[in-house]
């Protein structure tokens, strides 16, 4: 690379417009001892930017608390190996538990009812249809008695009327022997 | 990704994690347990590292971000007392030659440019990274960044040669 090039290059550096390629070179120019008087104030610039890039986490102390901890990172990748089986064992515990849990809310659930109705609901419910057909079955004996009082009175009323139809045989007949004529009448006569 | 996988694949961005993070916080701590924050992010999503196009990406964003919180964070700008310490040492021990002083002024230009071209410059010259991978880090349009770079080179040139005036001036 002749000196032409080289100041080209160092315009279009300022100008931005050099490719990365470009500016390395120019790097490798200005650290070597061979650039020309007139050249060397644009020196400084490349040197630092080459001092600077090879500035590195250059403390030991650092080093190793850093590698310290990408050793913690290890072990949590250890740990995590097995965490697949251990992930499963998890879920499928949690799962059972709750399954657990489910089946006991159930079944108490279940066993309270059933005592309710045992104790509350059928009980009472029950008494109460007792009495209420007890009371209901009163009130048609009752009811049935004091008819048959009425029917009673009707037999002394059907007594009264046979001794009744007793007077009008008697009539009949009288009428008969007193007067047959109007025996004779079809209308009159029983 | 498994271990090996982020042992292969992340483990080596942490020089480049922790320039950008140097850069951005200007305090060389801070930068170092910056570099271990964004590997605990990265971790965490370990498992969906293989979804994203570049992890390089991805992490210098994540650096980006968390920095950007640590800025904000900051009541009062923090002295680099690092780095101070560091140049004086340096200043002790080195006779003053001509050259490490002039890289030195490039590091002040640096310094003086707005952040967003700091970063650009850093990511480009110093990282070597293509403008669509700035882009993706920096969120901005590749054309802006060209315009960018372009005006931060100009003027961390300009700085230079004023500060060489003055001291010819000086002379």
């Amino acid at each position: 690379m002749n000196i032409k090039e080289i100041e080209q290059l160092i315009e279009r550096y300022y100008e931005g417009e050099t490719t990365l390629a470009e500016e390395t070179l120019l790097k490798e120019f200005f650290s070597g001892d061979d650039v020309p008087e007139y050249l060397r104030q644009h020196q400084p610039i490349f040197r630092y930017f080459a001092d600077e890039v090879s500035r590195t986490l250059n403390n030991e102390e650092q080093e190793k608390v850093l590698l310290r901890r990408i050793g913690q990172f290890e072990k949590e990748v250890s740990g995590s190996g097995m965490q697949p089986v251990q992930k499963r064992m998890y879920y499928l515990s949690g799962i059972a538990a709750g399954l657990l849990i489910l089946f006991g809310l159930v079944f108490t659930f279940k066993n309270e009812l059933s005592k309710r109705n045992h104790a509350g609901l059928v009980n009472p419910s029950t008494e109460v249809a007792y009495t209420q057909t007890k009371q209901a079955l009163l009130l048609v004996s009752v009811g049935l008695n004091t008819g048959f009082d009425a029917v009673q009175r009707l037999n002394t009323l059907n007594n009264a009327m046979g001794q009744i139809q007793k007077i009008n045989k008697f009539y009949n007949y009288q009428n008969q022997f007193i007067n047959p004529e109007r025996m004779q009448d079809p209308s009159t006569n029983k | 990704m498994n271990l090996q996988d982020f042992n292969t694949k992340v483990y080596p961005l942490k020089d480049k994690i922790f320039r950008f993070a140097k850069r951005m916080l200007d305090q060389t701590e801070e930068a170092e347990d910056l570099v271990q924050e964004v590997f605990i992010r990265m971790w965490k999503i370990r498992e969906k590292l293989d979804e994203y196009r570049s992890l390089e990406a991805l992490a210098m964003v994540t650096t980006k971000n968390l920095c950007l919180d640590k800025l904000k964070a900051r009541k009062f700008p923090v002295e680099s007392f690092n780095d101070q310490r560091q140049f004086i040492e340096r200043i002790a021990e080195e006779p003053r030659s001509d050259h490490s002083d002039l890289i030195t002024g490039v590091k002040e230009a640096m310094n003086s440019l707005p952040e967003q071209s700091r970063l650009i410059v850093h990511l480009r010259d110093i990282e070597g990274y293509e403008f669509g991978e700035i882009s993706e880090i920096l969120g901005m349009q590749e054309n802006a960044i060209r315009v960018a770079l372009s005006r931060a080179r100009q003027r961390i040139r300009e700085i230079l040669v004023n500060s060489r005036n003055h001291e010819y001036q000086r002379n």
